[in-house]
């Protein structure tokens, strides 16, 4: 009783966090689940009859006799004739005609000629049913419209439509059935085994040289590494075709107006190439941050072991290093898998030409209105990845390496290898420099290449050549602005909380909320994005809840989507603190506010502002989830350079990138201003690994 | 016979000598332990006889070969590092047999070996274990198993016991000197804890700050220490400022006590005098030369001894230590009155200066 009465705080808390996560996470994810499963079938003939039958009914007497007259009067010979089928068939008979192949003339005959044969009995039953059977086939719109206040939304959509929701594994099947589904749903896998192996080499390498002290200017390279990571969407690929494309920089103006070499209409990077380029590149970063994290917390002196036994470097290195790392390559492998089977946006920007199952679903999602089969494909976007995750758990015996964090080897690294990590890694470096490099030079120009004069309109008004666009950067900007800014605190102080009722409260069921706040970590963009479409556009039925078309379902996606590092930063830090701090001030009288406010919170600022710096972040740059949210009344400016990126407004998709870009940098240059406490970024990385 | 020689070995990390001009001499099947504080340099040097760490100058020769430009894989050295470095993703006997699976030696051959060594530091049934799975003594084991796998002609220990706790410590000490006693291999063992280093060497190398301040067997160290830190360092010392009034006295505090002094420091101006504990006996009853008198300070029971603190007139305070039995028949309290005289030849006379 007492026990009940100190924790009932806590428990309240708990049960808050818990509705909240409920709604904002757990419900969107299993509605898309369900949604996938839902088919839309026609309603058989006597259903239907009956149905409108009842409509029919709501009608005044008079009105209705009134009503089916003039529809019978105002057929067309065909409507009649199918009326009259459906008559017969209502009263349980055979057509005795061919509905299918013979012409309408001879149908109606046959029609008229079956009717002329009716019995009196079973004349005055088609008489009885012949109405119904017209209102059925023919009129049923006009009524739902006539009855519009007096049915329910779902009874009208019933009655108008026509058909109902079935259940079946027909969307999933469909990625075998479709050819179009089928060769994008092989596409997808294709592409993503391809850039997951190269990423993850490419990430190896450079995370293996820092840590190893082979690599020149390690700070520099680091950081240019991971700055797609907190890039805009498609900047990479936009600036791939500026400088790769039919008439890039490169292509175009280098190899073939000036060195002759080749013709960029044919050799240029549209293509499994290009997809495979701007893919690689802005995943480095994730890869990079899983293994550096692996690499720096290896003992080196594992390997100087393996040395003083008398292994040569490369044996080392293939028997004692790379085991070791195992675990973090293989979760390189099916991060970068999962992120770039989920990614529409570089796939739709530079290489329409490859249809992949991320890019049909988007298609399906905006153009057709097709949420069944996009939350199936959205589904079976991270089934293989997941098999593949549990297969491994399950094989193999699981595999900690836990050491002691020590310093690494001081063994020499062969001269030849060397050279060759230093290669690789200044040419990421260059080549993101070269690209970041072209779209702030895009953003300064009329039209790339066409029309080289400078200019700030894309910045400003978008007046380029007396065309104006619909959106302009900085009112999108700064939409952008407005929603990370409400999300962000939010966001972060939700995360320590929640982060503290688990690690110190430790109420009942704490287990499972972690899980969930988790879950956004685990599932792609995608699937909360079309889940808060599901759950969102009618919750619970009632329409003054439907958060679609405003900015409040933006913020809302943005910070629940994004809590999970604020939470897991804030359980790290909880757990290298002893609980005793708290029951100490529990001791001295403080409540449970007061113990959050004045100890825990102070403890946890960094976490906090880690947490909240993420979701900041994530609000500026993210076009996963937000695409399937964003409404004519409310834009975000990921969305806009997308879309114009897409549209070959590169010069629009530039300047709002660099927007995006010089304010991501501010702030996080004024937190690591504030906190001096080694870069912002890296910790915001090592905690994200890397999510787009 | 000289197996190992280091020679002017020294060593910076930017600012700080961690090596400073160091020289030392190994026989063949020594067992030398290096003894000092963290960030001594002790562990420097062990890595420079390893090959992990090169030397900024000076050379290591072994077997009258200079070997510090040989990188460690050509060194013949068996390393057991204080965080073990097991590779966590072999089993016990993949750990063991890795020296030799690098040299390509035949499964038989090393199957052998693994099971002679399994034998030998008391892993029998645990080959097919992960390093994970064992317990820190094992581990501790497996490490040693491994270092010694390949017959190298020399083993280093880092520290090898710090990580485990006391009673494991000393029962593995003990068999860590069986093992190498059996083998007859050179040893350089580093620890910090003075009476691992006491217990376990033929000989034990004191440094502090980079530099080797005094190597002598384990008793003479204790005994006849010939440095200030040394005498600070390795047991409890009273060190008593003094003036050496001829070959057999030393002035202190005005009083004569006896101690022989070296020819060396017979003309010094002053000297330190150190007494160990042990070494100060204590009586009631009228204070006569040599004895002097001291009030009681402080008193420590601890078991087999009772620490005293004893205040002299010229307010110095004196560590003694006295046999539990004895203490009893003494019945002394705190705050009387005591004298106190020193054991003949006993103390150790040290130059002043320095550490």
């Amino acid at each position: 009783m007492l026990r009940g009465i100190r924790h009932l705080p806590a428990y309240s808390a708990t049960a808050v966090l818990g509705v909240l996560l409920f709604v904002f996470i757990a419900l969107p994810v299993g509605l898309v689940l369900f949604e996938s499963f839902k088919l839309a079938g026609p309603i058989p003939l006597d259903e239907l009859a009956e149905i409108t039958r009842q409509a029919l009914d709501k009608l005044e007497p008079q009105q209705r006799e009134r009503q089916t007259a003039r529809w019978i009067a105002t057929l067309k010979p065909e409507e009649r004739t199918a009326a009259i089928a459906g008559a017969i068939e209502l009263m349980g008979g055979q057509v005795p005609w061919d509905r299918k192949m013979a012409t309408f003339d001879e149908q109606e005959a046959a029609a008229k000629k079956a009717v002329a044969a009716f019995s009196a009995e079973e004349r005055a039953k088609f008489d009885a049913g012949y109405p119904l059977a017209v209102a059925t086939l023919h009129k049923r719109i006009a009524l739902a419209f006539m009855l519009r206040d007096k049915l329910s939304p779902a009874e009208f959509d019933q009655l108008r439509e026509g058909t109902r929701q079935g259940y079946g594994l027909d969307h999933y099947t469909a990625v075998f059935t479709s050819a179009r589904l089928h060769k994008a749903f092989r596409n997808s896998l294709l592409l993503s085994s391809v850039v997951a192996m190269l990423t993850t080499a490419i990430g190896f390498a450079i995370a293996y040289g820092i840590n190893r002290s082979v690599i020149a200017r390690p700070r520099l390279v680091r950081y240019l590494t991971l700055v797609p990571l907190v890039s805009p969407p498609v900047v990479i690929a936009t600036a791939a075709i500026l400088l790769f494309g039919r008439n890039g920089a490169v292509t175009k103006g280098l190899l073939q107006d000036t060195l002759g070499l080749i013709d960029a209409d044919t050799v240029n990077l549209y293509g499994w190439g290009g997809v495979i380029l701007a893919q690689v590149l802005g995943h480095i970063p994730a890869s990079f941050i899983i293994l550096d994290n692996v690499l720096s917390k290896s003992d080196g002196r594992i390997e100087e072991a393996a040395a003083s036994q008398g292994a040569t470097a490369w044996q080392v290195f293939s028997r004692v290093t790379l085991p070791m790392t195992q675990p973090g390559i293989v979760r390189s492998l099916i991060l970068v898998f999962m992120l770039i089977m989920t990614d529409f946006g570089n796939p739709l920007v530079i290489g329409r030409d490859i249809p992949v199952l991320a890019g049909i679903l988007y298609d399906e999602m905006t153009g057709f209105q097709n949420t069944s089969l996009a939350a199936a494909l959205a589904m079976w976007m991270i089934v293989p990845a997941l098999l593949v995750y549990v297969a491994i758990e399950r094989l193999g015996r699981r595999k900690r390496f836990a050491s002691a964090v020590g310093a690494p080897p001081e063994l020499p690294v062969p001269a030849a290898a060397r050279a060759a990590l230093n290669a690789v890694a200044w040419s990421v470096v260059s080549l993101t420099i070269l690209l970041y490099g072209a779209i702030v030079a895009a953003s300064f120009v009329k039209i790339w290449r066409v029309d080289n004069s400078f200019t700030l309109a894309w910045y400003t008004n978008g007046e380029v050549a007396g065309y104006v666009p619909d959106e302009l950067a900085p009112t999108l900007v700064w939409q952008s602005i407005k929603v990370a800014v409400l999300a962000a605190p939010f966001g972060g102080i939700l995360a320590v909380a929640l982060a503290y009722l688990i690690e110190r409260v430790r109420p009942l069921g704490g287990g499972i909320l972690g899980f969930v706040a988790m879950l956004p970590a685990i599932l792609p963009g995608v699937i909360l994005g079309v889940g808060y479409v599901v759950a969102f556009n009618l919750p619970f039925g009632v329409k003054n809840l439907s958060l679609t078309g405003t900015m409040w379902i933006l913020v809302l996606n943005i910070m629940f989507a994004n809590i999970f590092i604020g939470y897991l930063a804030g359980r790290a830090v909880l757990q290298r603190y002893d609980a005793a701090i708290d029951e100490a001030a529990e001791s001295l009288g403080a409540s449970l506010w007061q113990r959050f406010a004045w100890v825990t919170l102070p403890i946890m600022r960094h976490a906090l502002l880690l947490g909240a710096l993420y979701v900041f972040v994530h609000g500026l740059t993210a076009l996963s989830a937000v695409i399937f949210l964003v409404s004519p009344a409310y834009k975000l400016a990921s969305v806009l350079i997308f879309g114009s990126a897409e549209g070959g407004r590169y010069g629009l998709a530039s300047a709002t990138s660099v927007y995006i870009l010089l304010i991501v940098f501010a702030v996080m240059a004024a937190i690591h201003w504030m906190e001096r406490r080694g870069p912002v970024w890296a910790r915001v990385g090592a905690l994200a690994a890397g999510r787009t | 016979m000289t197996q190992v020689t280091l020679r002017n070995i020294r060593k910076n990390f930017g600012a700080v000598r961690a090596v400073d001009d160091v020289s030392l001499d190994i026989a063949s099947g020594e067992f030398v332990c290096l003894l000092g504080a963290s960030g001594c340099g002790k562990t420097t040097l062990l890595r420079i006889l390893a090959g992990f760490t090169p030397p900024d100058a000076g050379e290591v020769l072994v077997d009258g070969r200079p070997v510090h430009m040989l990188p460690p894989n050509r060194r013949e050295v068996g390393f057991v590092f204080q965080s073990y470095a097991l590779f966590p993703t072999k089993t016990v006997a993949e750990n063991i047999g890795f020296g030799l699976a690098v040299r390509h030696r035949s499964a038989s051959e090393t199957a052998k070996r693994v099971a002679e060594l399994c034998e030998l530091t008391q892993l029998k049934g645990l080959e097919e274990r992960y390093p994970h799975e064992i317990s820190g003594g094992q581990q501790q084991r497996v490490a040693l198993a491994r270092a010694l796998a390949t017959n190298p002609t020399m083993l280093l220990l880092d520290e090898p016991l710090s990580a485990l706790d006391a009673k494991i410590r000393a029962l593995l000490r003990t068999e860590i000197r069986a093992i190498v006693d059996r083998l007859k291999i050179t040893t350089v063992y580093v620890t910090h804890d003075q009476e691992e280093a006491l217990s376990i060497a033929d000989r034990v190398a004191v440094m502090d700050a980079g530099k080797l301040l005094q190597i002598d067997a384990p008793m003479d160290i204790y005994m006849r220490p010939r440095q200030r830190f040394v005498a600070d360092f390795v047991g409890t010392s009273n060190l008593l400022p003094g003036r050496p009034l001829d070959a057999e006295r030393v002035e202190v505090d005005g009083r004569a006590i006896p101690a022989a002094v070296p020819a060396s420091l017979r003309a010094a101006e002053s000297v330190l005098v150190c007494v160990r504990p042990e070494h100060i006996m204590l009586d009631r009853g009228a204070a006569s030369m040599p004895s002097a008198p001291g009030r009681l300070k402080a008193v420590t029971f601890a078991g087999a001894t009772v620490h005293v603190v004893i205040v002299t007139p010229a307010g110095r305070e004196l560590i003694a230590d006295v046999p539990a039995h004895e203490w009893q028949t003494l019945g002394i309290r705190l705050g009387d009155t005591v004298i106190w005289r020193v054991r003949q030849g006993a103390p150790v006379v040290l130059p002043a200066g320095g550490a």
